[in-house]
Formats: structure tokens, C-alpha cells, sequence
């Protein structure tokens, strides 16, 4: 039988790195998706997904389990993506290369077929023309399918506020896949 | 509000309850509108079809040990910063050290052993005549703390600067408590007999 979230960091307190692995393997496909639909790119997303891993690794011995674990794992994947984005736009700004010179393209194919290779490039592309809040709440509430109470929870706004960030970005997906 | 801002504003829960139902009734009664809203519900789940992509396993399978790795070259990281700024706290700790010693070393501070105290050494220099002009100074200076402002500058356009040099000598030799509270009552005794000796006062 599968053990709980409680569990498995409660081993991993104890000291098994086994249950780590375990608790990463559960979680690293959702840390790495959030990562890439956020970020637009394979590359970021790796180097984000394993920056979150390692902040999981020192801080797990504070976790409390006053909320579940996914919500903290995707509290801290989706606060470090928010930042990762701020941290690029500011490369960016501050870069003499022209938006073109800068590859967008990764070096590693994460989908397995052409089929999904054009899949990716096509939810990349809508997703990367919402603004990140919007892009944010839609992820987590249409791919990830988590409540209002659970995105709050994750991304510290009002219910209000994230029902108002869906619906715009509900309208935008729409004009999108009309175009 | 057209149909398709209400759609969304439907799916995304932003209606209130009597909104909502309204809504629902008129999705049963009007074709038009449920045309409008499955169409948006097939866009939503065209999008959410896009969403399903089969993975390289490579990747995932490879993660934890590269993950690992990087854990690993951090610590030294953490490891090596540790000790550098440990070395530089230390470096910095020894060159303070050795700088207040220094200081310590170097300056003296005022023998406050009146016993050590030469009285002589003070008035040396100071003939009987600069000592009645001091003394004068003094008296007219600080006698009177009603003195004004032009008096004082008066004062000074009077006297040389020889003169006031030995002034500056006398006052500061008095304030800072060397001839008042370094010496003991006998050679207090002695400098009030010199000074009544020599009319200063």
C-alpha cells in the first residue's frame, strides 16, 4: 500500500532519503508542468523544477501540515515561477540582444511524438500571450483542476479576485482558439 | 452583457446565485445560448486536450540524480562560503584587535596621580610679568560672566598674540583640571601664595 504525504515526510524527517525520492517521484511531473505552462520553455522549467526540489529537500522538516502538501509544493513552484518571470523580463529589459537572439527553443524535447512536440508549442504559445496572474489561476484551475479555495490557498489572492482572473483569462483563451 | 461574457462569467463561478439561475433557466429554454455555451465548452476542452502530452520518461527518470547532484555542489558551496567569510570575520577581528591595541599602546592617558604632578613644569616658561598679564586676563575674562560680547572682542584687539598664548596655556591648564583637582591642598596652597605673591589677582 501507498503511504500518505504525512508519512513519507515524516520518514524523510526521520531521516530516509528514500521516502525524499519517493515524495519527488510523486510530485516532480506536477512541479515540472506548472513550471513549463508558467514559464513557456523546457529549459527554465528543468532549472526551476530543481531549484523547487532542493527548496522541498531543506524545508521540509518545517512543514506542518496545517494545508497538503501538493498545495505547499505548488505554493513554493508557483511563487518561484512568478519570480523566475520577473527576473527574465528584467534580463530582458537590460539586454542589448534583440528578443530574437535569445533562444526559445530548448535543447531537450520533453514530448515524446511530433504530434505532442506541436501539442506543447501550441498551449505554450496561448499561454505565454496571458498576462502571468491570469496565467497562473487558468493553469491551476482548468490543467491542475484545484478549487478556488485551494489556488487561494497557493497564491495568497481572494476567491473575488481569482474568479474575476479566470474569467478574463477564460475570454482571452477563447478569442485565442477562435483566431 | 452578451451571451458569451455571461458563458464565462457562468463557468468561472462569478455570478451570484439568483444570476446563476436565471442563467440556467434560459440555457434550457433558449437553443441559441446553449448553442453559444457548448461551443465554448468544446473550445475548453479542445485546450484541455492540448494539455495531455506524453512525456519523455528519460527526462523524469534523470531528474532526482541530477537534483541530487546539484543538492550536493550546493553544501560545498554553502561549505566553501562558510569558511571564507569565517576567515575574513577572523581577519577582520585580529587586524581590530591589533589596531586598538596599537592605540592603546601608543597613547597615554593623563596621569591622574596629583603626586605626579610638577607644578614647576607648568609655570616654567612663564615669566613673572606674561603671569600678572595672564592672571589679569583670567580675572577679567571669567570674574564677570555679565562680560558683553564687544568687551570681549575689545580685549583681544588689545593684547598680543604672545600674550594670548599664554592666556590659552593658563585657561587650559585650568579647565582641564590639572592645576584645580591634580594637586594636592599643600601645592594648591603653594600656587594661591605664588599667585597673591605676584598681585595677580
Amino acid at each position: 500500500m501507498d503511504k500518505t504525504d504525512k508519512e513519507l515526510v515524516e520518514e524523510f524527517i526521520d531521516g530516509s532519503e528514500i521516502a525524499f525520492n519517493k515524495i519527488v517521484r510523486k510530485y516532480q511531473q506536477k512541479i515540472y508542468w506548472h513550471a513549463n505552462r508558467m514559464l513557456g520553455n523546457h529549459d527554465d522549467a528543468d532549472e526551476l523544477t530543481q531549484e523547487v526540489l532542493i527548496v522541498l529537500y531543506n524545508k521540509l522538516v518545517t512543514f506542518n501540515f496545517q494545508s497538503g502538501l501538493y498545495t505547499w509544493i505548488y505554493k513554493i513552484t508557483s511563487t518561484r515561477a512568478i519570480n523566475f518571470i520577473r527576473k527574465r523580463n528584467i534580463k530582458k529589459f537590460f539586454s542589448f540582444e534583440s528578443e530574437s537572439d535569445i533562444p526559445e527553443k530548448s535543447s531537450f524535447d520533453i514530448a515524446k511524438s511530433i504530434e505532442d512536440r506541436e501539442k506543447l508549442e501550441l498551449i505554450t504559445k496561448m499561454l505565454q500571450k496571458l498576462p502571468v496572474r491570469q496565467r497562473e489561476v487558468f493553469i491551476l484551475r482548468n490543467f491542475e483542476g484545484l478549487s478556488y479555495n485551494e489556488i487561494s490557498e497557493i497564491t495568497g489572492k481572494s476567491v473575488g479576485g481569482l474568479k474575476a482572473s479566470y474569467f478574463h483569462a477564460l475570454n482571452k483563451i477563447t478569442e485565442l482558439t477562435n483566431e | 452583457m452578451n451571451n458569451k461574457k455571461r458563458i464565462l462569467a457562468y463557468i468561472s463561478e462569478l455570478m451570484d446565485e439568483n444570476e446563476k439561475l436565471k442563467f440556467e433557466s434560459e440555457l434550457k429554454t433558449s437553443d441559441s445560448l446553449l448553442v453559444e455555451y457548448q461551443e465554448v465548452k468544446a473550445g475548453l476542452s479542445k485546450i484541455n486536450e492540448l494539455n495531455n502530452i506524453k512525456t519523455n520518461e528519460f527526462y523524469f527518470n534523470n531528474l532526482l540524480p541530477r537534483m541530487r547532484s546539484k543538492l550536493l555542489l550546493g553544501r560545498k558551496r554553502d561549505k566553501k562560503f562558510e569558511f571564507i567569510t569565517g576567515l575574513s570575520f577572523t581577519l577582520i577581528s585580529i587586524f581590530t584587535l591589533f589596531i586598538v591595541l596599537q592605540f592603546n599602546l601608543n597613547v597615554k592617558l593623563p596621569d591622574s596621580n596629583p603626586s605626579n604632578v610638577d607644578f614647576s613644569e607648568i609655570l616654567k616658561d612663564v615669566s613673572d610679568t606674561d603671569l600678572i598679564k595672564t592672571g589679569e586676563m583670567y580675572s577679567y575674562l571669567y570674574s564677570d560672566y555679565q562680560m558683553d560680547v564687544k568687551n570681549y572682542e575689545n580685549l583681544f584687539d588689545e593684547i598680543s598674540i604672545e600674550d594670548y598664548n599664554q592666556y590659552l596655556k593658563f585657561k587650559t591648564n585650568y579647565y582641564t583640571g590639572s592645576l584645580e583637582y591634580s594637586l594636592s591642598d599643600e601645592e594648591l596652597t603653594q600656587v594661591y601664595q605664588t599667585i597673591m605673591d605676584k598681585k595677580i589677582l
